[in-house]
């Protein structure tokens, strides 16, 4: 064990047999849901993880011996669609030493947080995400002066669809109220 | 070395704000100077300057969780059993990461849910009411390597306590049953000298239509509005702190993140410290991270707490009486390191475990692939707008839950609260899919399926009842081997899995879950995820974890006494510091809120550490 | 699989730490015991009251949030209800109702010139357990040479004091009565406790 708080030992991925100084350990039995805490367990912090990544799918769809045998953004969205589905079924034989199936995770989620979280962090531009799952963002009912209150509509029994305010233009108008 | 105080404070969350309101301010600590300093690794939230206008963000809040104590300060390691290798958790993920919550002045509960709900008697006798009820035997079939233990007080003792928890923080509920009958109440629901300081919040109809549906026959239940921390109304505590009321804009918690930019969801940063800081002799210490309690080698009495300050200089801090309010793994940790009580010991054979720092830890909710009931109501409506809090709008049931049936030949103990109808505005709930991110979120058929997601014109129900996780020997905190925090100090293990009895129970419930949405009217009424004992393992880390640091009668299994009290069997064990949290919990808890169930030890250790400076001894184990 | 080798970056003991500030005790609002045990004491006592009745001056700006120190406390009502108030409050009466007219010590400031203020009321006197208790009836204002104004009517907000209900003065109501006595200092007071006791608009 040394002081900044890694092993010293270099461990396996979860679920791989692992040796420590008193012999062979197993690794734990927790489901191999890449979502809960103690999934991600590589040595890479998540920049490197998604260039490894990235590298990794790409040579896989450009694998002459493979079934796709062209780069990624070639395919047809079919092919595309299999390709990330033999990704979570970990078919690569060989995917630059990660689980393709956390990679694929990775892809999914960071796929749909960027179509769905605040634009502040650079994605669902002009709020399209929001506009297409009905989301309010930060537009409580009066945002635009639709004269709406809060207490009313979380009791309602019809839904209310209300143009999404962002982030930025909630401490703008604060700003300018305060 | 920092001043000497009379009482010194570890962490500054909940329990501790009582610690500091009740020491610090002579018109409630007997018109006593005492000093009083508090030592959080965290930051002071103003929730205007640090929530208002920067909350609504479910990227840094929910899943960066800006609020959050830092991983890269601690984290901690994880396993299912005591044969395997524990490994750190590096990165926060879905859905929640509880033991990571406490960071900075109010702890957790700045960003948690608000759920409460008083334990009723049977909870606290769980283990003697079992043996009485369905034989000596019984337990030790339902929980293999069984360590559960009956609390030190009954749930009578602990009453009064209850309601100065209720009074400090504003709860909101409604008891139907007399205030004037103790030990009547309304079937389940255990009795109450007074009622909430608060009305609930208004009801959603599908509240209503659980309600209605229930009280009525065949079922005849006791439906209570769900009881919560948020503040319903203006409201001030008996410290004088005046408290501002929720204004229902969702972004509230529902997966514990988000902070409350009015000050309604109670927490100790504005209910006690604020009186602290005015009226007591109250010193705060922010930003400094405790890492040792030293201990007089001769007496054992605990002398001085060590913390490093943000530019990591180590400084000293004595004492005469010590408060251990630090969250989750911590309480226990702090004690681990320092050599304070005896470590828990795990032995494969579970006569031969020994200690108590770390023993019986269990867990407070429904696994998370749970026995799942839901259903599809087309008569009243939809709105999944995220409007809202997180505690509020729901109706709430005890009758499935305690010793409130007879569970012969059931296989299980106990049961759960079973509640319909909270508002949708817990959180927003754009990404929370991603704790269940799959090949199937993928493609043009799931795109689709998001359309509109927030705009549902029918209302779906759902329910995942659970009984109680029992404590087992199998189940503890030790310190890793392998792995440290920042500081170079071990982390806290957890060895822990579910134990059968919340799967077996899981699944009967379930089915009485299903009457009850057949009863409304849901159509589609589906039980999944039935799952049978050892099927599924934790893999999350922490959860809603209690015990491990538990109260009790006896100092072999205990770590504290009924005075929340650390007891000393050999003058050379401390006895001079006190603990509260859910983590000193006794039993697996009966009720959602462990935090409810900690409350009245708050104020148990604030009358003992008290007596303590009072009889100003160095050797009083308090009786 | 093979294993990984972790990498061996060079970690600091500085994390960013949150910027923080801890409140000084004046800027928090925290009414006092003796103060809120009285009002809990006249919250129970007044809450079969069929006349109206709200608490006024600072103990209701306090209880609301807004920074003020007070010393004792005051009701607003009409003739009728200090009547009430002084029957079921009777055990601690020190003054029986009658008509009061003072001057204030604090003059009205406006547009640049100070004006004396003057204050009305059928008015009563209570010691409940050492805090001070005032009820005016039909109170008036009388600014300058202006004539006096209406009896003070009102629509009370309540708050939850330790779980009684107890009807106040409206925080909008004095913030227009200190807009108009030129009082600015305690209407931004007013204005700031209104800003935390909400998101920051709508």
């Amino acid at each position: 064990m040394n002081a900044t708080g890694g092993s010293t030992s270099p461990i396996a991925y979860p679920g791989g047999n692992l040796s420590t100084d008193t012999g062979p350990v197993q690794g734990i039995t927790a489901s191999p849901r890449v979502g809960s805490g103690i999934n991600y367990q590589y040595p890479l912090n998540l920049r490197e993880f998604w260039r490894v990544g990235l590298d990794a799918l790409q040579k896989y769809a450009k694998d002459p011996n493979g079934p796709y045998k062209a780069p990624f953004e070639s395919l047809s969205a079919t092919s595309q669609l299999t390709l990330l589905q033999d990704l979570w079924d970990n078919k690569p034989a060989s995917f630059n030493n990660i689980r393709p199936s956390d990679f694929a995770y990775e892809l999914t989620f960071m796929t749909w947080a960027g179509f769905l979280m605040d634009p502040i962090y650079g994605g669902n531009q002009n709020m399209v995400g929001w506009t297409y799952t009905g989301f309010n963002g930060v537009n409580f009912g009066n945002f635009y002066g639709e004269g709406k209150d809060q207490k009313a509509l979380m009791v309602a029994t019809t839904p209310t669809r209300l143009k999404p305010a962002s982030l930025a233009q909630y401490q703008q108008q604060a700003s300018g109220s305060a | 070395m920092e001043p000497a105080a009379d009482v010194v404070i570890l962490g500054v969350g909940y329990m501790s704000g009582v610690i500091a309101a009740e020491l610090s301010i002579p018109k409630f600590n007997g018109d006593k100077p005492y000093k009083v300093v508090a030592i959080t690794k965290g930051p002071y939230w103003d929730y205007v300057n640090d929530f208002s206008t920067t909350k609504y963000d479910e990227w840094g809040v929910g899943l960066g969780r800006k609020y959050d104590s830092p991983l890269p300060l601690q984290s901690t390691t994880i396993r299912n059993t005591p044969y395997q290798f524990a490994l750190p958790v590096r990165r926060y993920t879905m859905p929640i990461q509880y033991h990571a919550l406490g960071h900075g002045v109010g702890g957790a509960a700045q960003h948690y849910g608000g759920t409460m709900g008083r334990q009723g008697p049977w909870g606290y006798q769980m283990l003697s009411q079992t043996n009485t009820r369905y034989g000596p035997g019984a337990i030790d079939t339902i929980n293999p390597h069984n360590d559960l233990q009956d609390w030190p007080l009954q749930y009578y003792q602990y009453e009064p306590y209850y309601v100065q928890w209720e009074n400090a923080h504003g709860l909101c509920g409604n008891y139907n049953g007399s205030t004037d009958n103790p030990g009547s109440d309304s079937s389940g629901y255990p009795w109450m000298s007074q009622n909430y300081r608060l009305p609930p919040h208004p009801l959603t109809p599908a509240a209503q239509l659980f309600q209605s549906t229930v009280q009525s026959a065949p079922f005849n239940y006791h439906p209570f509005p769900h009881v919560n921390a948020l503040a319903s109304q203006p409201y001030v505590n008996q410290y004088g702190v005046p408290v501002n009321p929720c204004v229902y804009d969702g972004y509230c918690g529902g997966l514990c993140d988000y902070a409350c930019e009015t000050g309604a969801k109670a927490n100790a940063a504005y209910r006690t410290i604020p009186a602290a800081i005015k009226d007591g002799n109250f010193t705060l210490v922010v930003n400094s991270f405790i890492f040792r309690l030293d201990t007089d080698p001769t007496s054992g009495l605990v002398t001085a707490a060590r913390y490093y300050d943000p530019q990591g200089n180590v400084h000293i801090q004595p004492g005469t009486v010590f408060f251990n309010g630090m969250w989750g793994y911590n309480m226990i940790r702090i004690m681990l390191l320092s050599g304070v009580g005896a470590p828990y010991v795990w032995n494969s054979d579970p006569t031969a475990v020994s200690g108590t720092v770390g023993r019986g830890m269990t867990n407070g909710y429904s696994p998370y692939r749970g026995t799942n009931v839901s259903g599809t109501l087309s008569n009243i409506g939809g709105n999944a707008y995220p409007a809202g809090n997180a505690g509020g709008g729901s109706v709430d049931i005890y009758d499935l839950m305690d010793d409130n049936f007879n569970h012969k030949d059931l296989g299980f103990i106990g049961g759960s609260q079973i509640g319909v109808g909270g508002y949708p505005g817990g959180g927003p709930g754009n990404i929370t899919f991603a704790g269940g991110v799959s090949s199937a979120s993928m493609g043009g058929t799931f795109k689709t399926s998001q359309k509109d997601k927030y705009l549902q014109t029918k209302t779906v129900l759902s329910s995942t009842p659970f009984a109680p996780d029992l404590p087992t020997t199998d189940n503890y905190v030790d310190l890793d081997p392998h792995y440290t925090d920042i500081y170079g100090d071990p982390l806290a293990r957890l060895t822990y899995d579910w134990t059968p009895n919340m799967y077996v129970g899981a699944t009967y419930l379930a089915n009485k879950v299903k009457d009850i949405f057949t009863a409304m009217g849901a159509s589609n009424v589906t039980v999944s995820n039935t799952v049978l004992p050892g099927a599924v393992h934790n893999d999350w880390w922490g959860h809603h974890l209690r015990g491990g640091c538990r109260i009790g009668t006896d100092p072999t299994w205990s770590v504290w006494n009924k005075w929340n009290q650390c007891w000393s069997p050999t003058l050379k064990t401390p006895f001079n510091i006190f603990g509260a949290g859910e983590i000193t919990n006794t039993s697996g808890d009966t009720v959602p809120s462990g935090t409810h169930v900690a409350g009245p030890q708050s104020y148990r250790a604030a009358e003992g550490i008290k007596q303590y400076l009072l009889q100003g001894t160095t050797h009083s184990l308090l009786t | 699989m093979p294993a990984l080798r972790l990498s061996d970056k060079p970690k600091s003991t500085l994390l960013p730490q949150i910027q923080s500030r801890i409140p000084k005790p004046e800027e928090l609002v925290v009414l006092s015991k003796r103060l809120l045990d009285a009002t809990v004491t006249i919250g129970e006592a007044l809450k079969d009251c069929t006349n109206k009745w709200a608490i006024a001056g600072e103990v209701a700006e306090v209880i609301s949030g807004v920074n003020v120190q007070p010393n004792y406390i005051a009701i607003l009502s009409t003739k009728d209800g200090c009547d009430e108030v002084a029957r079921k409050l009777a055990k601690y009466q020190v003054e029986p109702p009658r008509n009061v007219e003072k001057e204030l010590d604090r003059d009205a400031s406006i547009d640049g010139n100070y004006h004396k203020v003057r204050i009305r009321s059928f008015s009563s006197r209570f010691d409940i357990e050492g805090s001070m208790l005032v009820v005016h009836g039909n109170l008036q204002i009388k600014v300058g040479d202006w004539d006096w104004g209406d009896p003070l009517d009102f629509e009370p907000d309540y708050v939850y004091v330790l779980g009684v209900k107890t009807p106040i003065i409206p925080l909008k109501m004095k913030s227009e009565l200190y807009a108009g006595l030129g009082w600015t200092d305690r209407v931004i007071k007013i204005h700031e406790a209104v800003m935390r006791s909400r998101h920051m608009f709508g």
